[in-house]
């Protein structure tokens, strides 16, 4: 069933058209990952997505909800999350108390629930052993981690994940990789990835879609994506 | 009160609208380069006032002679603003993240409120908060029906000689150009081999002279007092916002729209609107700015 | 925040506070409902602009506000009607006007709220020039124990407010919003309401101190009522004790009135250059305020 629908999505600042008509469909229970090169409007459709900015044109279906130009506070609490690209974390909270905002807020957890929740989101996040510490003294993995921690304990449906790898040791990302298979695998989360880290994309997602000057310019399994000529001249550089 | 058609009002209008573009070209070469609010712009112009009123009665010295001492005057405390606090606390910090920027903003605003209160109250120590004015340039000129006091004259001459040499720079000097990119965005700028910081100090002076100049401008006609700066602040504001933040050129010609706002808004009603208009504008600016005038401004990433 | 060392000092000044007006003099007396009227003003203005970062620097409006709904029932109404009047006017004001102006960020709210307090001062000057009324005298006015024990009240209260506040859903809402309003968002906090509960949380208590300190003066004062120094106090309360901790009400407030029996009488311009001096090297180099060394200090050990 299709969780997520975007039709002819359009979205301009000043004179830059950062998506030009964008369509795609993620299905429940699966990965679909975003690529394309910086600029392509990957993370401008997360924006739209998430609530965080209006498309000029087009529409945006949840669960057959259309949630276009919703508050993002609305759409978190009907089952979207998203990580950002540059980390914000509460800077002034610790990491346990930053989960607890999502919780509390995102899925209105209270009591024993809330505890259970953001226990559990901090865990799968890998950060059990810095629960206590204040946000601002995390490294960037650790805050990479807490985003999708927080994001994970507004109980979400859908997380849009918005190159958590980036800056991240080979080590660091197989860890990462590990944990959102976890997602998909222990939690029937569906995930939306934005990735730079092909190698990563391509063995997590079931499928992929290929952003160019924001347009799609190509979708389908990532064996698919991995030969398509328009990709291949784009985002590989390379001449067929 | 003045027919609403009369030359009187338009010369007043004009008169006041010149003294505005200099005062908010100041302000403007400021936020433009800094994105800095720099709320104590008025008491800058009080400082130059003050000059001028001090030079004149102390040592005879006329006004058009002072002004540059009034310029120099506050270049100079915009070198000491810059030495002693700028490369401080949430001044120096450098942050391109929209709602950081905006926090460490705020917080930046307060040290300039600090800075208002102080020079306000420094001069209502030293000069006492009575109002004073001195009488230069009085002769009355007639024409086309309309009478133009010279000093006035004298100021619009010298506002619109000040603003004339603004825009000829801007437009053709190296000096223009990179102050223009500065405000376009001050990564790029730098990237190009600007010197951003050595810049960043010479608009900030410019800025404060300008303030001073204006002041100085503004005592050959008005009363002057301590506490004169808030409005000049205001009216700038208002004229930056109009104008577009950063936008000197729009800033000169929103400088007329909001004096020619005041002057027939007040002749049309009564004096004791005047304050109103001023804030009543204000406020709208500000709530009615759209927020794409400072998104295309602030640079980012 | 530790809940004992927090507490307990404030509950130890509680105790002193009741106590106090059977032993002070009547000039002692004054200086007592003095603090605690900054206090009650300081802590309701820690609501916005400490948990929620919107610093406003024109909160004398809601001061004024609730001062001139108590002039206008002021022997129309009983005291213990009128106050509370004040209150919800003011509250109402803040409510009607929240939606509008927090939606502007950063400095800009600064200087938006500066611009409001003086608009409605002239506002309010306006309407009672149009309505003829030059002066009104007030008489019958309570006696300073009662406006002592009215406003040791209404100061309690205030901090009982903010201690709760601090505690609940709003709150935690708030302090993630001021991090960060577009992350807070996105998981889900209501921004836009939650703003607007602090702002007019925030008015009401400073509503019913106005509408109680209007009738402290013979005549009715529009310029004092609004007077913009003293929404600069505040601030410089709020930073100076601490922003963030309910006892920064009581310490900004306190350090300040004790400066202020000091140098008021002699120079009022000093007191206000020394507030503009504590407020930019607090803002520089201890943004945290007096609040903040003590928690240090306890965290130290």
């Amino acid at each position: 069933m299709t969780l997520l629908a975007v039709e002819g999505v359009t979205k301009t600042f000043g004179g830059l058209r950062a998506l030009d008509n964008v369509s795609l469909a993620v299905d429940k229970g699966s990965v679909v990952g975003l690529m394309g090169a910086n600029g392509a409007g990957k993370t401008t459709l997360f924006s739209l997505i998430a609530g965080n900015a209006r498309p000029d044109s087009g529409n945006i279906t949840f669960r057959n909800d259309a949630i276009t130009g919703n508050k993002p506070e609305r759409i978190c609490r009907m089952g979207i999350a998203r990580t950002f690209q540059i980390v914000r974390p509460f800077l002034s909270l610790t990491v346990r108390e930053n989960v607890m905002i999502g919780a509390r807020f995102g899925q209105n957890a209270r009591g024993s629930r809330l505890t259970e929740v953001c226990r559990e989101s901090i865990e799968l996040a890998g950060l059990a052993t810095m629960a206590d510490k204040p946000a601002a003294d995390l490294t960037l993995s650790g805050q990479k981690r807490l985003e999708v921690a927080r994001a994970l304990a507004t109980g979400p449906d859908l997380l849009l994940l918005d190159e958590v790898m980036a800056g991240l040791t080979p080590a660091e990302v197989m860890s990462m990789l590990e944990t959102l298979a976890s997602l998909r695998r222990n939690l029937g989360i569906t995930l939306l990835v934005i990735e730079h880290v092909m190698r990563a994309l391509m063995d997590l997602s079931d499928s992929i879609v290929a952003l160019h000057h924001g347009q799609v310019i190509a979708s389908g399994t990532p064996d698919e994506i991995g030969r398509d000529p328009a990709v291949r001249a784009s985002y590989l550089g390379l001449e067929s | 009160m003045d027919h609403i058609f009369s030359g009187q009002l338009l010369f007043s209008a004009l008169v006041l609208g010149s003294l505005y573009m200099v005062a908010a070209l100041g302000l403007n070469l400021v936020y433009g380069t800094l994105r800095l609010l720099n709320v104590a712009h008025g008491d800058l112009a009080m400082l130059g006032a003050f000059t001028a009123f001090w030079c004149f009665t102390l040592l005879g010295l006329s006004p058009l002679l002072s002004l540059p001492l009034a310029a120099g005057l506050c270049a100079l405390a915009a070198w000491l603003v810059h030495a002693g606090l700028l490369t401080r606390g949430p001044l120096a910090a450098r942050a391109f993240d929209g709602e950081v920027l905006q926090r460490l903003e705020a917080n930046s605003l307060l040290i300039f409120i600090g800075l208002s209160v102080i020079l306000q109250n420094v001069a209502a120590l030293a000069f006492t908060g009575s109002p004073r004015a001195y009488r230069y340039l009085d002769g009355v000129i007639e024409f086309a029906g309309v009478s133009m006091t010279g000093h006035r004259l004298a100021a619009l001459t010298i506002a619109a000689v000040i603003g004339l040499a603004a825009l000829a720079i801007l437009h053709f000097s190296r000096y223009g150009l990179a102050i223009k990119a500065m405000i376009e965005s001050p990564m790029a700028a730098e990237v190009v081999g600007i010197d951003v910081r050595r810049f960043r100090l010479g608009a900030l002076m410019t800025g404060f002279a300008l303030a001073g100049v204006a002041g100085g401008l503004i005592s050959m006609s008005e009363q002057i007092s301590p506490f004169m700066g808030f409005p000049v602040t205001i009216a700038s504001f208002i004229v930056i916002i109009l104008g577009g933040l950063g936008n000197l050129r729009g800033g000169m010609a929103a400088a007329f729209m909001l004096a020619f706002v005041q002057v027939y808004g007040v002749a049309l009603t009564s004096p004791s609107y005047a304050s109103v208009l001023l804030y009543g504008v204000f406020v709208g600016a500000l709530l009615l700015r759209p927020e794409g005038l400072l998104a295309r401004r602030v640079a980012s990433r | 925040m530790n809940r004992t060392a927090t507490i307990l000092p404030l509950l130890l000044v509680l105790g002193f506070g009741i106590a106090f007006p059977s032993w002070a003099g009547s000039y002692t007396l004054i200086v007592g409902l003095l603090l605690c009227q900054w206090i009650a003003l300081t802590a309701s203005w820690t609501l916005c602009g400490g948990l929620a970062g919107y610093i406003s620097l024109g909160h004398v409006v809601f001061f004024g506000i609730g001062g001139y709904t108590s002039m206008l029932l002021w022997q129309v109404v009983p005291l213990w009607i009128a106050v509370p009047a004040g209150g919800l006017a003011a509250g109402l004001f803040a409510l009607l006007i929240g939606a509008p102006v927090l939606r502007v960020r950063g400095p800009y709210f600064v200087i938006l709220t500066l611009g409001i307090a003086e608009l409605v001062k002239y506002l309010v000057l306006l309407s009672e020039k149009e309505l003829g009324k030059s002066s009104r005298l007030i008489f019958g006015v309570p006696s300073n124990e009662t406006l002592y024990w009215a406003l040791l009240a209404l100061a309690t209260l205030a901090i009982v407010i903010l201690l709760i506040v601090r505690e609940t859903r709003l709150g935690h809402g708030l302090i993630a919003l001021r991090d960060d309003e577009t992350a807070a968002a996105t998981v889900g906090v209501p921004v836009a309401r939650y703003k607007l509960a602090a702002f007019t949380l925030s008015a009401i208590i400073p509503g019913m101190v106005g509408a109680l300190m209007v009738l402290r003066s013979a005549y009715f004062d529009v310029t004092q009522l609004f007077n913009a120094e003293i929404s600069f106090a505040i601030v410089t309360m709020a930073i100076i004790g601490g922003r963030d901790d309910p006892r920064g009400a009581v310490l900004g407030a306190g350090l300040l009135l004790l400066i202020s029996e000091f140098l008021w009488a002699r120079a009022p311009q000093i007191y206000l250059i020394l507030l503009g001096v504590l407020l930019i090297g607090f803002v520089l180099f201890l943004p945290r305020g007096l609040a903040g060394l003590l928690s240090r200090r306890g965290k130290a050990s």
